[in-house]
């Protein structure tokens, strides 16, 4: 179970690293554009495809596990408030593991899509051709390693809510903006 | 079983699956993606899921999410926002209830830049609740005013869950943006007149603070905090003049908000990671329910639900008024248990062709759905940044209290609200004087 948990762990702070890359470089990529625009009437040829495409899709899929080993996806916790909080830990053991299998079928249906566009060399054609089918991959890469740690969550849960003892995960909390 | 019936059975199943602590997003995509599979059939399903989220997340427009996320994180942890609430008092504490009066503003200021209501609570809560308390003030005043003002930064620019309801409600997410301005402004406007007159009419109530404030002093804090409402006003400015798009402006803000944090010796290796941080998981966090709405709203469409209920409204000869008045009833009722997006996500889709069928301006209906949101965040039972108020203060203000303190700004909200009905142009003003 250690093992299995640093290697995730090690797999969640990659896509995260590789996320801030993609939050970064949007940033910079349309400040540079607008730059280019507004002073020398110029353009980066295919920023609004690769910002929809790669940095998007970067920014939303790849922090996904890092989320769930926080555990910090917005539930709705007042009907459940008087549980005892190992029956909590039950419950949040059942519904993440009914929500893995939902993620597993939303992976596979990624990871097909994937594997069409790849064997397609999906491109978008702007100004430039861009290349967009290995973003087709960030999805499938959030997605995966996001079920992972619910597994792992759920299992965690599931013992504890039947043993007891030091709770080996944070448990599910609400949480809004 | 007719497709309506379906429709409706589903949104039943998904409000109890809410009820059993499935996270938010999986509720509305797994209620929606069954619901197609029994509709349609298991390929149709399948097609659903394969093609809508990345196509509704691969989306220029949408990419100002994470960029605002981003501005508001990096103000917020390099610490710009921190001199806010000591500006707003310098200025604004000779009024009665004057240092209640400050912290709503300076929490108009925090929200705005930091597009957070429930960081704005937690933030400000430490600042300026211990310091009314040490001037005596009433505890659920001094809590209320945070509380409530915290909830500001959905309505004034840039808002994150307004740029939402524009691409779910298909109108230009700048003119959203700039919807919000004026009623934000008048909130806040609403929120000080309660404090002053309470207090006038009860100075216990707010204690006079004997502060011999020098304009001197109050250039000289104008000189600390300039940056902060510089950049908001530069953003805005961008997307109202036209010169920049929704996201080119948001982009800008955030390199800029990078820029000042440097410039001021506040940007280090650990202040950028945990604002990059926070802003992705942020940006996962809305769009993961966003595309459970979407999936929800493609369901919904195919189920005949909301046209059905489009056509049941058009007959019954129901006017606009009286459905914005049924509507608000139900968000407020609802926005007492269900989270911000995700009652948004899940009403939109339902709401709007009922609102087509009576002529509604969908810019207007989108700042009286963000005005209902933030109500929903101060009421009972599940007012969050009440809870969040609540665990900063610890023990030395029972919830009961702040709920009491609460219910003054409540009041006013709903007060606000109906001005906002009555007068549709303090929303539209600004949009229709916006470049093209």
């Amino acid at each position: 179970m250690i093992a299995i948990r640093r290697i995730l762990d090690w797999l969640t702070n990659v896509l995260m690293v590789l996320g801030a890359f993609s939050i970064l470089l949007m940033m910079f990529q349309i400040a540079v554009e607008v730059a280019l625009r507004t002073l020398f009437k110029d353009t980066i040829p295919g920023t609004e495809e690769v910002v929809s495409t790669y940095y998007m899709i970067g920014c939303a899929f790849l922090p996904l596990a890092w989320v769930q080993r926080e555990r910090g996806h917005v539930i709705v916790e007042l009907f459940t408030i008087w549980m005892h909080p190992r029956a909590a830990a039950a419950l949040d053991g059942v519904v993440t593991l009914i929500c893995a299998a939902g993620i597993a079928i939303f992976f596979f249906a990624g990871v097909e899509k994937a594997i069409d566009m790849t064997a397609q060399g999906e491109i978008l054609i702007a100004m430039i051709d861009v290349v967009v089918w290995p973003s087709r991959w960030i999805l499938p890469a959030g997605l995966g390693t996001m079920l992972l740690y619910m597994l792992l969550h759920a299992c965690g849960d599931l013992v504890w809510a039947a043993k007891g003892g030091e709770r080996p995960f944070p448990s599910a909390v609400g949480t809004m903006h | 079983m007719s497709g309506i019936a379906i429709g409706a059975i589903a949104l039943a199943v998904l409000l109890l699956l809410l009820a059993f602590r499935f996270p938010v997003a999986l509720a509305l995509g797994g209620v929606a993606v069954g619901g197609i599979f029994f509709l349609r059939g298991p390929e149709a399903a399948m097609g659903v899921l394969t093609t809508q989220p990345y196509d509704f997340v691969a989306h220029w427009t949408l990419s100002a999410v994470p960029m605002f996320l981003l501005m508001g994180s990096v103000a917020y942890h390099s610490g710009l926002t921190q001199s806010l609430f000591g500006a707003a008092r310098l200025w604004l504490s000779w009024m009665p209830g004057g240092l209640a009066v400050a912290s709503t503003a300076a929490c108009a200021g925090f929200a705005a830049a930091s597009g957070s209501s429930v960081a704005t609570a937690s933030a400000m809560g430490r600042i300026a609740i211990p310091e009314m308390m040490r001037y005596k003030y009433d505890p659920g005043l001094a809590a209320g005013s945070v509380a409530a003002a915290g909830t500001l930064g959905s309505l004034i620019p840039p808002s994150i869950l307004m740029v939402l309801y524009a691409i779910f409600a298909e109108v230009s997410v700048s003119q959203a943006l700039m919807a919000g301005i004026l009623p934000g402004l008048l909130s806040a406007v609403m929120f000080s007149l309660m404090i002053v007159v309470r207090c006038k009419l009860n100075p216990a109530l707010g204690p006079a603070v004997e502060d011999n404030v020098t304009w001197r002093q109050r250039l000289a804090v104008l000189r600390q905090v300039w940056p902060l409402p510089a950049l908001i006003a530069a953003v805005i400015g961008g997307m109202y003049s036209g010169v920049f798009t929704t996201t080119e402006a948001a982009a800008g803000g955030a390199l800029m908000a990078f820029f000042i944090a440097a410039v001021q010796r506040r940007l280090s290796f650990a202040v950028a990671k945990a604002a990059i941080i926070e802003a992705l998981t942020g940006t996962a966090v809305v769009f993961f329910i966003a595309i459970g709405g979407v999936l929800l709203s493609r369901f919904m469409a195919f189920s005949g639900l909301p046209a059905f209920m489009g056509d049941v409204i058009d007959s019954l000869g129901v006017n606009q008024t009286l459905l914005i008045i049924v509507i608000s009833v139900i968000f407020i009722f609802l926005g007492c248990f269900l989270d911000s997006i995700g009652l948004m996500l899940l009403t939109i889709p339902i709401l709007l062709p009922m609102l087509e069928a009576v002529d509604t301006n969908m810019i207007w209906f989108g700042v009286l759905v963000i005005k209902y949101l933030e109500i929903g965040l101060v009421t009972p039972p599940l007012g969050m940044n009440v809870y969040v108020i609540k665990s900063v203060v610890g023990n030395t203000i029972s919830l009961e209290k702040i709920f009491k303190g609460i219910s003054w700004f409540v009041a006013t909200d709903i007060v606000t609200l109906g001005l906002l009905i009555a007068f549709p142009a303090i929303s539209l003003l600004l949009p229709s004087l916006m470049a093209n």
